[in-house]
Protein backbone atom coordinates (compact mmCIF):
# COMPACT_ATOMS: atom_id res chain seq x y z
CA UNK A 1 0.00 0.00 0.00
CA UNK A 2 0.67 3.31 -0.66
CA UNK A 3 2.43 5.33 2.31
CA UNK A 4 3.02 8.95 2.72
CA UNK A 5 6.12 10.54 3.87
CA UNK A 6 6.95 14.20 5.21
CA UNK A 7 10.13 16.02 4.70
CA UNK A 8 10.99 15.46 8.17
CA UNK A 9 10.47 11.60 8.24
CA UNK A 10 13.11 11.47 5.16
CA UNK A 11 15.57 14.13 7.22
CA UNK A 12 15.76 12.10 9.86
CA UNK A 13 16.97 9.08 7.89
CA UNK A 14 19.36 10.68 6.46
CA UNK A 15 21.16 12.32 9.03
CA UNK A 16 21.21 8.68 10.52
CA UNK A 17 22.52 7.40 7.21
CA UNK A 18 25.07 10.00 7.33
CA UNK A 19 26.41 8.93 11.14
CA UNK A 20 26.46 5.51 9.75
CA UNK A 21 28.58 6.38 7.08
CA UNK A 22 31.01 7.87 9.76
CA UNK A 23 30.85 4.70 11.04
CA UNK A 24 31.48 2.79 7.71
CA UNK A 25 34.55 4.82 7.27
CA UNK A 26 36.08 3.98 10.15
CA UNK A 27 35.47 0.07 10.12
CA UNK A 28 35.62 -0.38 6.37
CA UNK A 29 37.94 2.44 5.35
CA UNK A 30 35.15 3.19 2.73
CA UNK A 31 32.62 6.08 2.37
CA UNK A 32 29.60 4.82 0.61
CA UNK A 33 25.98 6.00 1.08
CA UNK A 34 23.98 3.89 -0.39
CA UNK A 35 25.81 1.20 1.57
CA UNK A 36 25.02 2.70 5.05
CA UNK A 37 21.52 4.29 3.80
CA UNK A 38 20.61 0.28 3.36
CA UNK A 39 22.06 -0.43 6.71
CA UNK A 40 19.61 2.26 8.20
CA UNK A 41 16.70 0.86 6.35
CA UNK A 42 17.03 -3.07 7.84
CA UNK A 43 17.74 -1.21 10.94
CA UNK A 44 14.50 1.18 11.20
CA UNK A 45 11.99 -1.65 10.22
CA UNK A 46 13.07 -4.11 13.15
CA UNK A 47 12.09 -4.03 16.92
CA UNK A 48 15.54 -4.77 18.49
CA UNK A 49 19.02 -5.30 17.76
CA UNK A 50 18.79 -9.07 17.44
CA UNK A 51 16.08 -8.88 14.43
CA UNK A 52 18.50 -6.25 13.02
CA UNK A 53 21.52 -8.34 13.52
CA UNK A 54 19.79 -11.32 11.65
CA UNK A 55 18.25 -9.04 8.32
CA UNK A 56 22.14 -7.76 7.79
CA UNK A 57 23.07 -11.29 8.12
CA UNK A 58 20.41 -11.94 5.71
CA UNK A 59 21.47 -9.00 3.12
CA UNK A 60 25.21 -8.18 3.89
CA UNK A 61 26.39 -10.97 5.22
CA UNK A 62 29.10 -11.32 3.47
CA UNK A 63 30.31 -8.18 4.80
CA UNK A 64 30.73 -9.79 8.33
CA UNK A 65 30.12 -6.42 10.04
CA UNK A 66 31.35 -7.26 13.88
CA UNK A 67 28.87 -7.04 16.49
CA UNK A 68 30.34 -3.95 17.91
CA UNK A 69 29.40 -1.94 14.49
CA UNK A 70 26.01 -3.67 14.29
CA UNK A 71 25.53 -1.99 17.84
CA UNK A 72 26.91 1.66 16.75
CA UNK A 73 24.45 1.66 13.85
CA UNK A 74 21.80 0.46 15.59
CA UNK A 75 22.80 3.46 18.56
CA UNK A 76 22.95 5.49 15.58
CA UNK A 77 19.47 4.92 14.83
CA UNK A 78 18.03 4.70 17.91
CA UNK A 79 19.73 8.30 19.18
CA UNK A 80 18.42 9.44 15.15
CA UNK A 81 14.86 8.80 15.11
CA UNK A 82 12.06 11.86 15.96
CA UNK A 83 11.16 12.17 19.65
CA UNK A 84 14.54 10.34 20.70
CA UNK A 85 15.69 13.14 22.95
CA UNK B 1 26.16 -12.95 14.85
CA UNK B 2 25.96 -16.19 12.93
CA UNK B 3 27.72 -19.04 14.29
CA UNK B 4 30.56 -18.67 11.56
CA UNK B 5 31.08 -14.90 13.06
CA UNK B 6 31.10 -16.17 16.49
CA UNK B 7 33.49 -19.41 15.70
CA UNK B 8 35.65 -16.73 14.44
CA UNK B 9 35.23 -14.21 17.08
CA UNK B 10 36.80 -16.85 19.42
CA UNK B 11 39.84 -17.30 17.45
CA UNK B 12 42.72 -15.31 18.55
CA UNK B 13 43.82 -11.99 16.27
CA UNK B 14 40.26 -12.33 14.76
CA UNK B 15 41.03 -10.04 12.13
CA UNK B 16 37.42 -9.43 10.65
CA UNK B 17 36.82 -7.47 13.77
CA UNK B 18 39.39 -5.06 13.19
CA UNK B 19 39.00 -1.61 12.05
CA UNK B 20 40.49 0.00 9.00
CA UNK B 21 43.04 2.35 11.00
CA UNK B 22 44.06 -1.19 12.97
CA UNK B 23 44.75 -3.10 9.73
CA UNK B 24 46.11 0.06 7.92
CA UNK B 25 48.85 0.71 11.02
CA UNK B 26 49.76 -2.91 10.87
CA UNK B 27 50.24 -3.25 7.04
CA UNK B 28 52.34 0.13 7.38
CA UNK B 29 54.36 -0.51 10.36
CA UNK B 30 54.62 -4.64 10.88
CA UNK B 31 57.13 -6.68 10.94
CA UNK B 32 55.66 -9.62 11.63
CA UNK B 33 55.04 -11.11 8.27
CA UNK B 34 52.29 -13.38 9.84
CA UNK B 35 50.33 -10.59 11.18
CA UNK B 36 51.15 -8.52 8.15
CA UNK B 37 49.72 -11.08 5.75
CA UNK B 38 46.52 -11.72 7.56
CA UNK B 39 46.20 -8.22 7.78
CA UNK B 40 46.58 -7.36 4.07
CA UNK B 41 43.96 -10.94 3.39
CA UNK B 42 41.56 -8.97 5.52
CA UNK B 43 42.13 -5.82 3.92
CA UNK B 44 41.73 -7.47 0.44
CA UNK B 45 38.40 -9.76 1.38
CA UNK B 46 36.53 -6.12 2.84
CA UNK B 47 37.30 -4.64 -0.79
CA UNK B 48 36.39 -7.49 -2.75
CA UNK B 49 33.52 -8.37 -0.69
CA UNK B 50 32.48 -4.45 -1.37
CA UNK B 51 32.90 -3.68 -5.06
CA UNK B 52 30.72 -7.65 -5.52
CA UNK B 53 27.79 -5.91 -3.70
CA UNK B 54 28.33 -2.31 -5.14
CA UNK B 55 28.05 -4.09 -8.85
CA UNK B 56 24.45 -6.47 -7.64
CA UNK B 57 23.60 -3.39 -6.26
CA UNK B 58 23.99 -1.00 -9.44
CA UNK B 59 22.06 -3.49 -11.62
CA UNK B 60 19.15 -3.50 -9.25
CA UNK B 61 19.08 0.10 -9.46
CA UNK B 62 19.89 0.11 -13.17
CA UNK B 63 16.59 -2.41 -13.59
CA UNK B 64 14.73 -0.93 -11.35
CA UNK B 65 15.21 2.30 -13.14
CA UNK B 66 14.68 0.65 -16.30
CA UNK B 67 11.30 -1.49 -14.83
CA UNK B 68 9.71 2.38 -13.85
CA UNK B 69 10.80 3.52 -17.19
CA UNK B 70 8.76 1.02 -19.16
CA UNK B 71 5.69 1.44 -17.00
CA UNK B 72 5.77 5.25 -17.56
CA UNK B 73 5.59 4.45 -21.54
CA UNK B 74 2.42 2.35 -21.11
Amino acid sequence: PATVETLQDKSWEQKAAAKADDLLESFMGIRDLDLSQTLIDLAKEKKNIDEFACAVDEVLGDFEFPDEFLYDVWGVLTDSRPGSQ
Amino acid sequence: VTDKQKARAQQKNDLSQWKYAELRDVINTSCNIELLDGCREEFHRRLKVYHAWKMRNKKNVQSAARDSEEDHKR
